[in-house]
């Protein structure tokens, strides 16, 4: 997994309100090259979540990048210096064992061969509520991916999200 | 790169060697990738030089697609880690650079537009019931500049309404109509394989 992709990834466990950056817990990173396009970074640039990548890249071992984001004329000026750190930081710095950790639980969803397993726990997960109005009968909760393929028939699922 | 290209690198490719029947683990085929991922940048320059996100990317065909039409940076995203191990492999084969994330997407929550490009051949809801519309919900919340997704073409108006309407699409368009041939790949598939008609659709999120 490269910075660019941890620079987008963020926690989704229900509840969390600030689940962006997670943090980085590198067991092994591998560096490999790959050609640099300038205009590519240019347009890059203001995208980035500046803090994050500094921060992400330091855990990665490579702390060349300013901790203050630089202004514009520093991305446009022809000296290439920076975006070549820029480069380096978002595209050839691979993690490939170890963690991301959740800034608000300390979840850690582990990263394998490059992989981060963002996969969730059922208890972790947004539940629908779906309502019943047919007189009479409750709201009921909708546990299971199956229930909600029996409920469809007799019930409007409104997708409230439920704490 | 030309078209006859794409799809002989591509034919190349490994598949799923454990495909599993309730997440509609179907091979997207050379001929439909290419196409698909060769129209997206000639036509409309949404590939070269730019990120793209694979929705459901399998084995990792459209983001192989993707990279050798020469995109900035390709992600990956799926849920099934045996399918990942493949599309890893087949990265490896082509040389290519490609981020993969294990992930359910139609949960996963991305941060900022640093996405340009979603591509995607999404499950078409034969085994959970609307697979197809919640995946191209995920993609309308993620793409900055445009979605190419297939489609069942019997599905066409109900996907047009809904993307203009509920998914933030400032258009929704049938770029063109594909024949999408699945082999008999699961014990209950009667035939020695099948055609669908499909439409390659592009849609254009409507800017935050």
């Amino acid at each position: 997994m490269r910075l660019i992709t941890h620079n987008m990834l963020s926690c989704n466990i229900k509840g969390v309100t600030n689940g962006f950056p997670l943090k980085i817990e590198a067991e092994k990173v591998v560096e490999k090259e790959v050609d640099f396009n300038p205009d590519f970074l240019r347009h890059m640039f203001a995208k980035i979540e500046w803090k994050a990548l500094v921060e992400a890249a330091r855990s990665m071992g490579y702390a060349e990048l300013p901790e203050d984001s630089p202004d514009a004329t520093v991305i446009e000026s022809a000296d290439e210096t920076f975006l070549r750190k820029l480069h380096h930081a978002l595209l050839e710095l691979h993690l490939e064992e170890g963690a991301l950790v959740c800034p608000e639980t300390g979840r850690k969803f582990p990263v394998n061969k490059g992989i981060p397993n963002m996969l969730l726990h059922e208890d972790e997960v947004k539940q629908t509520v779906c309502i019943d109005l047919r007189k009479g009968n409750e709201p009921t909760r909708i546990r299971s991916p199956k229930d909600r393929v029996l409920m469809q028939d007799v019930c409007i699922d409104l997708s409230l999200q439920v704490p | 790169m030309k078209l006859k290209q794409l799809e002989g690198l591509l034919g190349g490719l490994k598949q799923f060697y454990n495909p599993k029947v309730e997440l509609e683990q179907y091979p997207t085929g050379p001929h439909i990738a290419s196409r698909m991922l060769f129209t997206a940048e000639n036509s409309y320059g949404d590939i070269t030089d730019k990120v793209v996100a694979d929705f459901g990317c399998g084995c990792g065909t459209l983001s192989a697609a993707a990279s050798l039409l020469d995109a900035a940076c390709v992600i990956g995203f799926d849920i099934d880690p045996q399918s990942l191990e493949t599309a890893t492999l087949n990265a490896e084969e082509l040389e290519v650079e490609i981020d993969f994330v294990q992930c359910d997407v139609t949960k996963l929550e991305l941060k900022g537009q640093i996405v340009d490009t979603v591509v995607m051949n999404p499950p078409f809801g034969t085994r959970k019931k609307g697979a197809d519309m919640e995946f191209l919900s995920a993609a309308m919340k993620v793409a900055s500049q445009a979605v190419y997704s297939l489609h069942k073409t019997s599905t066409r108006e109900h996907i047009k309404r809904a993307a203009l309407r509920d998914f933030n699409a400032k258009s929704a368009e049938v770029i063109c109509e594909l024949r999408y041939d699945l082999p008999k790949l699961y014990k209950f598939h009667k035939r020695k394989e099948v055609d669908i008609a499909v439409d390659l659709w592009r849609f254009e999120p409507r800017q935050n």
